[in-house]
């Protein structure tokens, strides 16, 4: 397939008003690392965007970042490693593919991809601060800002992330960082059934000690990681300096009142977010529900794997014989949302993501148009035309 | 304002009685009542509405909506009337729909850490509903006592404490929303994310504009272990912002950090005696919160900073009570501002926090150059700054002085990296201010996310943008074949 | 804010004041939340920002007010909430009394309503004209049903109360016992004479058995509050003045002016305003609330006292009209009580007559306060204000008493009435 590399953002613009000129259609792509998220579609030509790869500015002191779109993640958080910061939603590298080291800041964002720290500082979402994109009609436009507080306009950063890139194409990204924890400690239970393990970890995210994990992990995953002999693991991750980590994670660990063991500097949240435990399976889903309703979620589905993450609200699991129809059905039935997150190109076909009502789908409809009104960023990739 | 419809003036009792059937009790037409409707808590552009209407069931909000749909009658939602932007500014020939009266805390869920609740219920409600068990809801904007949670999420609200715990936005799991066809859709829920495009984001913020919000679903915090304010005494209002900078860029993000002045330091200290230093000239309330050892350690740590840039005095509350009067002072000082003036215009620019010293010290100067005192308080934090304007609009000229100072500040704000508002809006008070932060082209991509949701334009028209362009059927865009569309090189 | 006032209406000193208070106002909208009544009907013109500016705009224009605009001043309860609320120190009284007057001026009410508005301001102060009517409604349960609301309730309220009590003779000077340590003259309500006679004597006791001298002043037996809070400018005016009068002629040397009945103290308070007369200022920047005064002697507890859980219902009037209230517990926490508060702090609806006035709203905030209060599982409630007492009372599971009967009775004085066979000492 054709791919338009553009050099900067003017030169993207003109080659979408020329896609959508010529009524042809584009795969927006940064490093490609996430080609096998949404809904499979053909694209006339992939727009790649790695050419734009530079970091505007950097203010630590400020705690915000301006780059370009297209610089690779490795590249913004080695950045940001430097000045002792991060970025506090835990980009999350999830990939199949060893082309997970090319992802880029841009399809990071455009993909929500946040890690275990979601729970408590937020996704992808909450730390876009202001863009510059263009639009389906290869018009330049911005919104949002460089500061973190500013309600100047609609905020559609929030828009921006998690939208597949089927509203705009992001050329450039400001986001905010955070201080760098100098530590991380882990408070390890073993041997929990799942639903004493989520209502541990419920109880854990309730309770004042500022954790910044909460995950938990049934035999399968265990094995598949080849960690430790155990029939379960709940783990709960606290960040900051040695004192204080230690402090709080020994008290959270007395007011829940289990066994524990403490871990320094845990691999096992990276394995996590790379998803390593789920790798055997060709058909994965990921479920956001209330956390009350991951037990009850994990049952009716009876996956043949599947990792608890954000204290029961974020489930990936491995379906075994469930259809999307059910999956989703489970979904709604919980209150949350599931999506496919790997699956056969037949699969992806169908619905990926849980399908919406007839009032919000034609909203979603009239608001791609509002961007793309002719359907060139990435048509199909979330919805049906959308 | 838009042109208002001469039809609609033509068939106002026809419409008042109709509305009265959709929410019986729930009318006010009475001219001399709807004096009391006729602007916000910003009191410089006052309009009575055609009629107010307040229901209590979101299927009264729907039904009229639809009607004025139906109709095409304008409708401006409003929730307490606290905006400091104009934003619930009524329209002639449209229909004020408040949203005080729907009011019920619908559900605790403190397993899933979260409350579900009509719009109309307050900020504080919320908290007070759930801080016997240990939980608060943490956007705490200085008005939380009064202002309606619906309204935090159309001006996503900040507060002191959204420095570490966010605005609105970052606290909100889900909303039900009406839409101008009366239409309702639920985005979010209980579950963290919500699926599909993020509208609940797109929602937040957006003034009124999209929909009307018929029920939030807020995430609770636990209480933190030990939450401790200090008072730091500063010399000038700009050391206090390099000690602010200081702070950051060691690492240490504390749960809030306010600055105030000594103009505003006197008007508060008559309401409620909060024992602010009597000799500094402007101090810097800051609060440090989380497990009891880590709160001292990092007292310590920010002393020292303080001390180093030149604090002249550093008192931490040593019991609640003193935390929260500390607290309640500084909630108290734009409200307190009408024992200096009759009248005040909050401004609300955010800078980047390395550019406080030298944004205050001009304003300063502009304030004396026009002669209206202008007091400052502010979320330091997150550099959002809160230019009070003291002014008397009984006085020849002093209104427009105002506004030409405040419009002369965000400008300054723009300048300098930043943003027309931090946390209360455009509204119609910074509408036409606009184009110094966003070009042309830039704006009509955000009208056209607005006939997205509302294509006759009927949902509080007139705000935030300055021009209200007519949408496009089908979505319709023009693209330019051949040229390169480059309209909207940023002005700044 | 901006007014429009013109030069001879703001000649009128009323006027004049109410301009000063407006201006004051910045519509900030922070006192609406604390309003019971905007709570509970969600409008804003039941909230205090919204009322002002019915008062403004019915001031200015000088002309009668639509019975709308009516409607919402009348629900005001006069809790003053939204004064202890607002930031920028606007003395809504000043508004809120000169709309009363200007309406009661201007506005041709309902002939009914115009008659029972007549009646309670003539009734109600004059103890023995209200005793004869408590008596008569007692009789009268089976008129209650034919008789159109306002009238109804007031008839059902006198049903609720003790039976009347033939008013003891009361001395002019009590002396105290032991070394006089100040001199203290109590004004005793005359409704609270007439329903609660106790309460008077209880504070005698009080006073004197910590060494102040008591002087009982009593003008005409009533401060003019009600008639205040009807709008009934000249006849307060009136009671006030003989009230004044009296207090020159037989207090001059009094410290304080001690109300039992924070109502008439919070009106009393404000004296030097409505009369514009020295008299008027001796009594206002005297009067004090006996709570007040409690909190500053030196009480010491009877040892047999058994260990109760006290509700405290702070009254309005205590709490807003005279700013006092927040550390009034601690007179019964120094005794020994266990003392709660209950979660719901706003007016319990009695308002003076605004029970009998607006039976409907009142009834919701007393259902509102009973509720709070029955969830404090206490053995008594304590309030300081008569009105409170009676409403309170009639929802409350535990028995209801003024604080000062409470504390008499701690410090060695005979157990309250309401207590008696309901706990043992
Ligand atoms: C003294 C004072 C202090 C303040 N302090 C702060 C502060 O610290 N931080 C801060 O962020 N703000 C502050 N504000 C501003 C104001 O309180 C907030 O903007 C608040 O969120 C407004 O809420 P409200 O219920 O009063 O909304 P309103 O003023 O009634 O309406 C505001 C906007 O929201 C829309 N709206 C209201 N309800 C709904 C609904 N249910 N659905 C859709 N749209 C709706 C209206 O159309 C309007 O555009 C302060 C204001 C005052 C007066
Ligand atoms: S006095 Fe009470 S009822 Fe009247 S406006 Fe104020 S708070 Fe409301
Ligand atoms: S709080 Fe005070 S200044 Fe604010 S609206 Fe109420 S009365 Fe006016």
């Amino acid at each position: 397939m054709q791919v338009l590399r553009p050099e900067s953002e003017a030169e993207a613009a003109a080659l979408i008003a020329e896609a959508a000129a010529n009524n042809r259609t584009l795969s927006i792509e940064g490093g490609g690392s996430k080609r096998h998220l949404g809904r499979l579609t053909t694209p006339s030509a992939v727009l790649k965007l790695d050419a734009l790869r530079e970091i505007v500015s950097y203010e630590p002191e400020e705690l915000v970042i301006t780059v370009r779109a297209g610089t690779p993640l490795a590249e913004v958080e080695a950045a940001l490693a430097e000045r002792n910061q991060c970025f506090g939603f835990e980009p999350a590298s999830w990939s199949f593919e060893p082309a997970a080291a090319a992802a880029t800041i841009g399809g990071t964002i455009a993909a929500g991809a946040a890690g275990s720290r979601r729970v408590v500082l937020g996704g992808a979402r909450d730390h876009l601060i202001g863009f510059r994109a263009v639009n389906g009609a290869g018009e330049i436009f911005k919104a949002g800002g460089k500061v973190v507080k500013n309600v100047t306009g609609y905020d559609l950063p929030k828009l921006a992330a998690g939208s597949f890139g089927t509203l705009f194409t992001m050329t450039e990204l400001t986001l905010r960082t955070y201080p760098r924890a100098a530590t991380s400690l882990t408070l390890a239970v073993e041997n929990l059934d799942v639903d004493s393990g989520c209502a541990l970890m419920r109880r854990a995210v309730g309770s004042r000690f500022e954790a910044t994990g909460f995950c938990y992990l049934p035999r399968v995953a265990i094995e598949r990681l080849g960690l430790r002999q155990a029939s379960s693991l709940t783990l709960i991750r606290f960040e900051g300096d040695a004192e204080s980590t230690d402090a709080r994670a020994h008290a959270c660990g007395e007011t829940l009142a289990v066994p524990f063991a403490t871990v320094q500097h845990d691999d096992t949240w990276r394995l996590v977010q790379q998803l390593k435990s789920l790798q055997a399976s060709q058909v994965l889903w990921r479920l956001s529900v209330p956390p009350t309703a991951a037990v009850g979620a994990i049952a009716a589905l009876r996956p043949e794997c599947f990792v608890v993450d954000w204290a029961g609200g974020l489930l990936w699991v491995e379906p075994g014989s469930a259809s999307p129809r059910d999956v989703h059905a489970v979904a709604r039935q919980f209150g949350g949302h599931a999506t496919l997150f790997r699956g056969s190109d037949d699969l992806r076909r169908g619905d990926v993501f849980q399908p919406l009502d007839a009032v919000t789908a034609a909203l979603t409809k009239r608001l791609k148009a509002a961007f793309d009104p002719h359907g060139v960023l990435n048509p199909g990739r979330m919805y049906d035309g959308v | 304002m838009p042109e208002p419809k001469a039809d609609v003036f033509a068939r106002r009792s026809a419409l008042v009685e109709a509305l009265a059937r959709l929410v019986p009790e729930g009318v006010v037409a009475d001219q001399d009542a709807l004096a009391a409707y006729d602007c916000d808590a910003l009191t410089a552009y006052r309009q009575k509405p055609l009629a107010v209407v307040l229901p209590t069931t979101a299927d009264e909000v729907s039904a009229v909506l639809a009607l004025c749909h139906r109709e095409k009658v304008r409708v401006v939602p409003r929730g307490a009337g606290t905006s400091l932007s104009g934003g619930a500014l009524p329209l002639s020939d449209g229909i004020l729909l408040g949203l005080s009266r729907m009011s019920r805390i619908k559900e605790i869920d403190l397993e899933n850490r979260c409350a579900v609740v009509e719009p109309g219920v307050t900020n504080l409600a919320i908290t007070k509903a759930v801080e016997g068990q240990g939980f608060y809801y943490a956007p705490d904007p200085s008005s939380q006592i009064a202002c309606s949670i619906g309204g935090n999420v159309a001006e996503n609200s900040g507060g002191i404490h959204c420095l570490k715990y966010g605005l609105t936005t970052n606290n909100l799991l889900g909303v039900e929303l009406a839409l101008m066809t009366g239409e309702r859709i639920r985005i979010g829920g209980k579950a963290m994310e919500a699926g599909g495009l993020d509208l609940l984001g797109l929602v937040t913020g957006s003034e009124g504009l999209l929909g009307v919000v018929t029920e939030v679903t807020v995430r609770l915090l636990p209480k933190p272990e030990v939450a401790l304010a200090s008072l730091v005494g500063f010399p000038s209002i700009e050391t206090a912002g390099q000690c602010v900078s200081a702070i950051i860029s060691a690492g240490i993000i504390p749960a809030a950090m306010e600055i105030m002045d000594r103009f505003t330091i006197d008007a508060v200290e008559s309401y409620c005696a909060p024992g602010y230093p009597r000799d500094a000239a402007a101090i810097l309330i800051l609060e440090v919160d989380g497990i009891a050892g880590d709160v001292s350690r990092l007292l310590t740590l920010v002393e020292g900073i303080a001390r180093k840039v030149g604090a002249t005095s550093f008192v931490t509350s040593t019991d609640e009570r003193e935390r929260q009067r500390i607290w309640l002072g500084r909630k108290a000082a734009f409200a307190a501002s009408g024992r200096i003036a009759p009248d005040m215009l909050c401004m609300d620019g955010t800078i980047p926090r390395r550019e406080l010293p030298r944004v205050l010290s001009r304003i300063g100067e502009m304030s004396k150059d026009c002669g209206l005192p202008v007091a400052n308080v502010f979320h330091a934090g997150d550099g959002n700054l809160h230019p009070l304007i003291m002014f008397d609009v009984m006085k020849e000229g002093d209104l427009d002085k105002a506004e030409k100072l405040g419009a002369d500040i965000l400008k300054l704000c723009v300048e300098a990296g930043g943003v027309l508002t931090g946390e209360h809006g455009v509204g119609i008070e910074k509408r036409d201010l606009m184009p110094l932060m966003f070009a042309e082209g830039d704006l009509a991509q955000q009208e056209r996310v607005k006939c997205a949701f509302d294509p006759d334009a009927l949902l509080n028209p007139g705000k935030v943008f300055p021009s209200l362009s007519a949408c496009v059927e089908g979505g319709a865009m023009h693209v330019h074949q051949g040229r390169i569309p480059f309209p909207n090189l940023p002005r700044l | 804010m901006r007014t429009r006032f013109s030069d001879i209406q703001l000649a009128d000193p009323a006027l004049s004041a109410a301009e000063h208070e407006l201006r004051k106002c910045v519509h900030c909208g922070i006192c609406t939340a604390t309003c019971p009544t905007y709570t509970l009907l969600g409008d804003e013109l039941d909230g205090p920002r919204g009322r002002i500016q019915l008062i403004q705009g019915m001031l200015e224009s000088g002309a009668a007010p639509s019975p709308t605009v009516v409607m919402h001043v009348d629900r005001c309860l006069s809790c003053l909430a939204c004064v202890s609320a607002c930031p920028s120190g606007v003395s809504y009284p000043r508004l809120i009394d000169e709309a009363r007057a200007h309406v009661e001026r201007t506005f041709r009410r309902p002939r009914y309503e115009a008659f029972i508005r007549r009646a309670l301001g003539f009734v109600l102060p004059r103890r023995w004209l209200f005793r004869w009517a408590l008596t008569v409604g007692r009789y009268a349960s089976d008129i209650a049903a034919l008789v159109p609301l306002p009238l109804g309730s007031l008839i059902d309220a006198a049903k609720k109360l003790p039976p009347v009590q033939r008013r003891r003779e009361l001395a002019k000077r009590y002396p105290a016992q032991g070394q006089r340590r100040l001199r203290l003259a109590l004004h005793a309500g005359c409704v609270q004479e007439v329903i609660a006679p106790a309460i008077t004597a209880s504070a005698v006791r009080v006073l004197t058995r910590f060494g102040a001298e008591v002087v009982l002043v009593e003008g005409d037996g009533c401060c003019g509050a009600l008639n205040h809070h009807l709008g009934q400018t000249q006849v307060f005016e009136g009671h006030a003045l003989r009230l004044a009068q009296d207090v020159a002629a037989h207090a001059a040397d009094c410290e304080a002016i001690v109300t039992t009945t924070s109502g008439c103290g919070a009106v009393m308070r404000d004296y030097a305003f409505a009369l514009h007369a020295e008299e008027g200022k001796a009594v206002g920047e005297r009067v004090r609330d006996i709570s007040d005064v409690l909190a500053e002697l030196p009480l010491e507890r009877v040892d047999a006292l058994p260990k109760l859980r006290v509700g405290y219902h702070a009254a309005c009037s205590l709490a807003h009209g005279m700013q006092r209230g927040v550390d009034i517990p601690e007179v019964l926490t120094r005794l020994g009580f266990e003392v709660v508060t209950p979660s719901d702090t706003n007016c319990c609806g009695s308002a003076g007559v605004y029970n009998v006035l607006q039976p409907e709203i009142a009834h919701a905030l007393q259902e509102r306060k009973g509720e709070a209060v029955n969830a404090l599982d206490a053995d008594v409630i304590v309030t300081g204000n008569i009105g409170c007492l009676t409403q309170i009372g009639a929802v409350s599971n535990a028995p209801v008493v003024h604080i000062v009967e409470l504390v008499d009775w701690a410090t060695g004085g005979p157990t309250p009435q309401a207590l008696r066979g309901r706990i043992s000492a």
